[in-house]
């Protein structure tokens, strides 16, 4: 299994703690643990298909921020999203439930690591966790629909918002992604080095 | 539901809406809605649902009853036709009783 699997089987086992371990601790691990399976899952299938090496793979994984993938995940909620060709396709129901998950579990954890006012009831983390369950379960179904190829390369994990604002390596990186998702890039360490530059220079988000 | 800045009558009628969708659910004891920004400040509107007891006896009917939930309130309300993101959160009267939480209260 790869590290977002790992990280969706331990937020299960966090979700249903001993009698004896720290019961709300261990449910807002859950909760966190939960968002970052997500969160990695549509990393790891964003750039799976880049060539380069692997430290350019880790470059270009650095350069997704939370913020900007909320963002997306909005635009494809409120009928905003425009993919990477024309006509944009019609979202698909599977990909409207992922990207329901993604912002509702954004929030949960932010929650749950940073607000310790908070109580956290077990039925309700481990149904926040089943949900992510279930985005993998939706995200497996859209990756294995050719017709969905372009919602698999969607704004969800898309880089273009960057771009749309305005910051020109932005736009080059994005274009370099853009590449690699109608899978004619070839092996360019010099785009990713961009991306790489990108993630040291933009403010990160605070997680 | 207006997208911004709701007079006190839209409010109501929010509110009100609210309410119509718990009556269309027996498991509801209440629900209670506010909004706020969210963690990175975009407009939300959180709801809190206070569940009987008797809805976590079997866990798949509790997450298809949560998900009914969710997805009736944000289709009556018209929440993705707004700026607000919804937030659900679920908790029974148990538990509730056992956490006492003052924000359930």
């Amino acid at each position: 299994m790869g590290v977002a699997e790992d990280l969706l089987v331990l937020a299960g086992r966090l979700a249903t703690p001993a009698t004896a371990e720290p019961e709300q601790a261990s449910l807002r691990r859950a909760l966190s643990t939960a968002y970052y399976a997500l969160f990695h899952l549509l990393v790891s299938e964003a750039t799976q298909c880049w060539n380069g090496s692997s430290s350019a793979q880790l470059g270009l994984e650095r350069a997704f921020e939370h913020r900007t993938m909320k963002e997306a995940s909005r635009a494809v909620l409120s009928g905003n999203w425009k993919a990477w060709g024309s006509p944009t396709p019609s979202v698909p129901v599977d990909l409207r439930a992922v990207a329901t998950t993604f912002v509702k579990m954004q929030d949960v954890r932010q929650q749950a690591d940073y607000d310790n006012a908070q109580f956290w009831e077990s039925a309700d983390v481990r149904n926040l966790v089943a949900e992510v369950q279930t985005a993998f379960e939706n995200w497996n179904k859209i990756r294995t629909d050719p017709a969905a190829n372009q919602a698999r390369a969607s704004p969800l994990i898309s880089l273009r918002d960057i771009g749309v604002r305005s910051q020109e390596s932005g736009v080059r990186m994005a274009a370099a992604v853009s590449h690699c998702n109608e899978r004619t890039c070839q092996h360019n360490e010099n785009k990713i080095l961009v991306a790489r530059r990108i993630t040291a220079t933009n403010t990160s988000s605070p997680s | 539901m207006r997208p911004t800045r709701m007079t006190a009558k839209e409010l109501k009628e929010v509110e009100e809406e609210v309410q119509q969708v718990a009556a269309k659910f027996p498991e509801i004891i209440w629900i209670r809605h506010a909004f706020r920004d969210d963690w990175d400040g975009d407009p939300a509107i959180y709801f809190q649902v206070l569940l009987k007891d008797e809805t976590t006896a079997d866990f798949e009917q509790y997450r298809a009853l949560t998900r009914r939930i969710e997805d009736t309130t944000e289709t009556d309300l018209g929440i993705w036709d707004t700026e607000y993101l919804p937030y659900f959160r679920f908790r029974t009267k148990s538990a509730q009783e056992r956490l006492k939480d003052p924000q359930w209260e």
